[in-house]
């Protein structure tokens, strides 16, 4: 055997080359790192200026990708100034046919909207399985979108739904009004006024007034304090929410989330279902050109039908004029029963009072309004009670246009920011594009809160 | 001859003994070793103890079970040829196909030879060509290191990722020397294997003849062999070619090697040269390992005739260059 | 430098050499002188006479067997260390010597090759005299590890050593005479260089040249020398002398023919070398016949214990067990001392460093292979007859395989004189002195006029040779 001597040299060595060795890779590693991440930043930029040009990119490392085992890597983006631009996100989405491609999706940084789409560059012909055709249709529709992304399953009417100026169609001038036909615990009837001029909504105001006339309404009442609501008081919280929706013009755009309240809107914490219900009433009331007289007097033939009296014989009437009552107790006038006889949604007043004058029929084509959204409001009342489609998409089904299923891509779709249709005759690509932009959603929104916590 | 129990002549016996020799094999990897850990973590480390003690326990175990004579000190060929073996594994390699790798190595091609030393081709060589050959989807990964510093378990058991990196022409001089590039555990720094190579040669455990000529032939042929190819020919893409392939490592430690090489000059250079011509010839046709790799088993096995052959040769050498004439 | 060592007793073997042991001239009881002849070749035998190199009496005559297993009857004599002379042990008169003259006087001196094949020398001149050799080569290179005692003769004693070759160069009719030196050793070369200058004039039919060579073991065995110089191949039995028209001596040997011719000295003394691993070095003028354990106690740093003391160079020596009755004899250079070192023993690896190696290009690897599966035609074929036993093979070999002891015995079973004395062979040691004749049969007609006894011839002759300088060699 060696001697001890020989083995003492040998370790001698074999530490001298381990040295030296370390020597050269760190020092070579210092040296060539250089080029190194030249050459990286080469690669990110080959793959990934087809969506986000950007200086510089830097691989983000989370926790949080460990539950996207589809997504490869999360880039971020920088301008020279090194001043963050957007995620790009490159990941594999399972086509419907079972098919994995990758893809590539940038965001803008701060405002989650999609920036571009594309196919890795190096992504073999093979592999391709979206044309270059179908790519350039599903960018435009979904390019500038904020995610998450659902299919709407509205007409025509949503087409021009790019445009920034969205309004909804059909909608005819005046004031228009809605009010809740029951009362809340804390014994307030909301209501919603509207006033829509040249078919875009002007003016939106949301209190509520107390079935106590002596109280104050809701508005007042949060700013002296009587009302408390969880964040600001609910007055700036109605201000903010009416303002909101000022700006989107359609209720559903607020992204109400399935337990009532809303992420998009700042400041806004509070339960928004009655004023998503009753903007929408009032959006349906504007396409019929119901106005708020003719809401008024619907209520009236309400309560004539009920109490064979009007508001005013009754003394419901309000200083401000709104009928103060609450039809709590004939729920039978306004609910909507399936065959099970369990209730499944409320009938809007224009609707009761065609009911009740006998107006109303299963199919009745009211002459104001487009065939199509007010044929899919009569025949599907249940528009407000959430129906679960399974990706919230019916293709040519004739459900009510402003449907909202439960979930897509495993989001609620309450949470949904935005609304596209397919692209024709690519559905099937344009639902993976929007499986990937919903992934990044999904990672997005983990990556972001582990971020924070 | 006498039955005395009196050592015979001689009685000074140089230190060069064969612990010593693998020992010095061992060091002379240690650079190569530290290069692979740096660049791909514990998964490299994980890689390496895994072959060395497969590789020992099953050398340990044939020895056993065939009860031959192993000499009487641990035998440290095991060692050498199972770090060998894992220096030329891509770092996903996983744990079941480097098992693989190292059994066929141990068993087939060490030890039904005759155990240490007696085998005609080079184990780790070998054991790297066969995995190479049965899967070749097993080792395709030579992805790039920040992905492979740390791994999960399960991915060194079950599966590699295959993410090939097809391209190393992007890659800069320096780190292509200091092999800052996605490559095998150790062959990727040109470095370290210099150092290593030079540290056999001053321990005077290797010999120059067939490495040095292995890689003057590539260099010639190279050309030829990319205008075959691919009917063009860079500078760029040779230089890129001779560092990055691992044929620097091929030629220091398989064509280096004592036991499975040609011992005398002639030999050992025209071994070095076949092995080069193999290899360009192979070259547009195979995979860049089994064209790497398969030339050098062929030279291993011609260099038991080519010794033979060789020695008729220098046998009527002319001892002139032991004066000096002038 | 030297030590120089007075032992108490010698032990003087008659059988030093190649050829038949001499006969002891004397009894026990009887005193000798420094100088005398004890052992007397008999008549027509190939030998050569043994002197004494100390003065004292003779205390037994037995048989001894030395360590390369000749049997040999031994004079022992206790030195009296009164170092009285033979009265003709002074310088010699006039140097005019012819030719024969010369070698007569190297006969008697009892001169025999003492690189260690131990051939008797003036036998080697006669025969290169016959031959017509032209190169007269003076093998200066010692190679073997630690041993450096020829070194220290050519740097005490350049002058001798050059004179002894020139002397004996023309007696054999060479034209040139050629020292062969390592390249390394750059102060022997420089004292050769300048002995040469000085005695160049008195040999003017001489033409002197130096051959470097590299520095490396063996390299001075005859054909070794052959290749390296002359680019031949010289197959076994070919001699230099035929081939090449050349005859290598040891550079010691030549320093004992000059003493021998200059001093009338004959051959009772020479530098040995005592080193080794465990030894910083020595180097001992001695009486030949001294018992090695002499040389170690004078060795101050030798630690008696662990240490393996070897007979001869540590290549290709024997180990001795008993330095006490063991000799110094004319043909060991070196008593190597050496630490016992366990080599590991694994099989062959295969890595060819033996092949390597080799001097004479043999694959000691296969060749070993082929015997131990009793391949012995085989291994002839594969030119396990053309070992030199000089034991690299073994030295280098990693595996720590014997290699040199089985191919040299098995290169030794057909011929006795090319292999080196030196080594273990004393199976074939007693077939030696049998079969001698039969092996020597080209050398015989050398021996016819053989004279007996330890008369001085000092007759003067053709091309005689006058002294250079002075002689203070003491012994």
């Amino acid at each position: 055997m060696m001697t001890h001597s020989q083995l003492r040299q040998f370790i001698m060595e074999a530490v001298l080359l381990l040295v030296l060795g370390a020597a050269i890779v760190i020092g070579g590693n210092l040296m060539s790192s250089k080029n190194a991440t030249r050459r990286i930043q080469n690669e990110y930029h080959y793959r990934f200026s087809g969506v986000l040009d950007c200086a510089s990119y830097e691989k983000v490392k989370s926790k949080a990708l460990n539950d996207f085992p589809e997504i490869d890597g999360v880039y971020i983006g920088y301008d020279t100034m090194g001043i963050p631009k957007g995620y790009v996100v490159d990941l594999m989405v399972q086509m419907p046919n079972e098919q994995n491609m990758a893809i590539l999706v940038s965001l803008d940084y701060e405002s989650t909207r999609v920036t571009g789409i594309a196919l890795p560059p190096d992504t073999d012909e093979d592999s391709r399985y979206i044309s270059e055709d179908a790519m350039e249709l599903i960018k435009e529709k979904v390019i500038g979108r904020q995610i998450p992304i659902t299919f709407a399953t509205e007409d025509h009417s949503e087409d021009d739904d790019k445009s920034e100026n969205y309004t909804v169609e059909g909608l005819n001038d005046g004031v228009y009004y809605a009010q809740r036909l029951f009362d809340d615990r804390n014994r307030y009837i909301d209501y919603v006024e509207m006033e829509i001029e040249n078919g875009v909504i002007k003016k939106v105001k949301w209190d509520a007034f107390s079935t106590d006339k002596t109280n104050q309404d809701r508005s007042e009442a949060s700013l002296k304090g009587a009302y408390v609501t969880s964040g600001l008081d609910w007055a700036t919280q109605s201000y903010n929410l009416c303002h909101a929706l000022l700006e989107c013009q359609e209720p559903d755009r607020l992204a109400m989330k399935s337990n009532g309240t809303t992420d998009i809107v700042d400041g806004v914490t509070c339960d928004i279902r009655p004023f998503v219900e009753l903007a929408k009433e009032c959006i349906g009331n504007s396409k019929a050109g119901y106005g708020k007289e003719a809401y008024m007097r619907g209520l009236d033939a309400m309560l004539v039908h009920l109490f064979e009296k009007d508001a005013e014989e009754l003394g419901y009437l309000n200083e401000d004029g709104h009928i103060v009552f609450s039809f709590e107790k004939n729920p039978e006038i306004y609910t909507i029963y399936n065959d099970d006889e369990v209730a499944v949604g409320y009938m809007p007043v224009r609707q009761i009072e065609a009911v009740i004058n006998g107006t109303w029929h299963e199919g009745d084509q009211d002459p104001v309004s487009t065939p199509a959204s007010d044929g899919g409001n009569r025949g599907n009342g249940s528009n407000l009670d959430y129906d679960s489609t399974e990706d919230g998409l019916t293709p040519g089904g004739a459900l009510e246009n402003q449907i909202i299923t439960d979930s897509m891509d495993d989001l609620p779709m309450s949470e949904m920011a935005s609304f596209i249709e397919p692209v024709p005759d690519y559905y099937d690509e344009t639902r993976t594009v929007i499986k990937a932009c919903n992934t990044c959603y999904k990672f997005l929104k983990e990556y972001l809160n582990w971020k924070v916590t | 001859m006498s039955k005395d129990k009196r050592q015979l002549a001689p009685f000074i016996h140089t230190e060069k003994n064969a612990p010593y020799i693998y020992m010095t094999l061992l060091a002379s990897l240690v650079p190569c070793t530290v290069c692979g850990i740096f660049y791909y973590g514990i998964r490299a480390i994980v890689l390496i103890l895994f072959c060395m003690l497969a590789f020992t326990l099953s050398d340990n175990f044939c020895v056993r079970v065939t009860r031959r004579r192993s000499g009487d000190y641990f035998d440290l060929s095991s060692l050498v040829e199972g770090l060998l073996l894992a220096l030329m594994l891509p770092p996903n390699t996983t744990l079941i196909s480097a098992l693989v790798a190292v059994l066929f190595a141990s068993v087939i091609t060490k030890q039904v030879f005759g155990g240490a030393g007696s085998n005609i081709i080079n184990p780790a060589c070998s054991g790297r060509l066969f995995i190479e050959l049965v899967s070749p989807s097993w080792m395709q990964g030579f992805s790039y290191r920040e992905d492979n510093s740390w791994f999960s378990v399960i991915s060194l058991v079950v599966q590699g990722e295959p993410a090939k990196y097809k391209d190393y022409s992007n890659f800069t001089f320096s780190e292509l020397i200091t092999g800052n590039y996605p490559g095998l555990i150790g062959t990727a720094c040109l470095a370290c294997i210099v150092i290593g190579g030079l540290f056999l040669t001053l321990k005077g455990t290797m010999r120059l003849y067939s490495p040095v000529s292995y890689l003057i032939t590539l260099i010639s042929f190279y050309p030829i062999s990319m205008l075959i190819e691919t009917r063009t020919f860079t500078f760029d893409g040779f230089i890129v070619y001779l560092l990055s392939s691992g044929a620097v490592f091929v030629a220091v430690f398989l064509l280096g090697d004592l036991t499975t090489m040609p011992s005398r000059f002639t030999a050992g250079v025209f071994a070095g040269v076949v092995c080069g011509i193999l290899t360009m010839a192979t070259k547009p046709f195979l995979s860049p390992m089994v064209s790497l790799l398969a030339p050098v088993l062929a030279v291993n096995f011609l260099s038991f005739v080519l010794d033979f052959f060789s020695k008729t040769l220098s046998r009527r050498k002319v001892r002139s260059r032991e004066v000096d004439l002038s | 430098m030297f030590e120089r060592i007075y032992p108490s007793k010698i032990i003087l073997p008659m059988k030093m050499h190649s050829g038949v042991p001499a006969v002891p001239s004397v009894k026990a009881g009887d005193y000798v002188r420094i100088g005398q002849c004890v052992g007397i070749p008999e008549k027509g035998t190939f030998s050569v006479p043994v002197h004494s190199g100390i003065s004292g009496r003779v205390s037994e005559i037995k048989d001894i067997r030395l360590p390369n297993g000749i049997l040999t009857p031994a004079v022992t004599i206790i030195n009296d260390m009164k170092r009285t002379r033979l009265d003709s042990l002074r310088p010699r008169s006039g140097l005019k010597l012819s030719a024969s003259e010369a070698i007569g006087i190297i006969r008697d001196a009892g001169i025999c090759g003492m690189g260690g094949e131990g051939i008797p020398t003036a036998a080697k001149l006669k025969r290169a005299r016959t031959e017509v050799v032209s190169d007269f080569l003076v093998n200066c290179l010692q190679s073997e590890p630690y041993s450096t005692s020829d070194l220290v003769a050519i740097t005490e004693y350049p002058d001798y050593v050059v004179s002894g070759s020139s002397a004996c160069a023309r007696a054999v009719g060479a034209s040139r005479c050629i020292f062969l030196i390592s390249e390394n050793r750059k102060q022997q070369r420089q004292a050769l260089e300048n002995s040469i200058k000085r005695i160049k004039d008195d040999f003017k039919d001489l033409e002197f040249e130096i051959k470097l060579f590299r520095e490396r073991f063996p390299q001075g065995y005859y054909r070794l020398v052959a290749r390296a110089l002359y680019g031949k191949n010289l197959a076994l039995g070919e001699t230099l002398e035929k081939s090449c028209k050349a005859v290598l001596f040891n550079c010691s040997t030549m320093l004992a023919c000059w003493e021998a011719l200059s001093d009338n000295i004959p051959m009772m003394s020479r530098i040995v070398s005592v080193s080794g691993d465990a030894s910083g070095g020595h180097n001992m003028l001695v009486p030949i016949g001294t018992p090695v354990s002499e040389l170690l106690t004078n060795a101050q740093d030798i630690k008696n214990g662990s240490d393996r003391i070897v007979w001869g160079n540590c290549l290709t020596g024997i180990e001795i067990t008993d330095p006490e009755n063991t000799p110094v004899v004319k043909t060991t250079s070196v008593i190597s001392v050496v630490r016992r070192a366990e080599v590991p023993r694994t099989p062959c690896i295969h890595c060819g460093l033996c092949s390597e190696c080799c001097p004479m290009n043999l694959s000691p690897n296969t060749i070993f292979e082929m015997l131990n599966q009793g391949l012995k035609q085989k291994a002839a074929e594969e030119g396990a007859r053309d070992c030199i036993a000089c034991g690299s093979c073994s030295y280098v070999c990693p595996a720590g395989i014997n290699l040199t002891t089985s191919i040299a015995s098995f290169a030794g079973e057909g011929r006795i004189i090319e292999i080196n004395s030196l080594l273990d062979n004393r199976g074939a040691g007693d077939k030696s002195i049998e079969s001698y004749g039969a092996a020597s049969v080209g050398e015989a007609s050398l021996l016819e006029d053989y004279p007996d006894g330890d008369e001085k011839v000092s007759k003067r002759a053709a091309d005689s040779i006058t002294l250079p300088f002075e002689k203070d060699k003491e012994v």
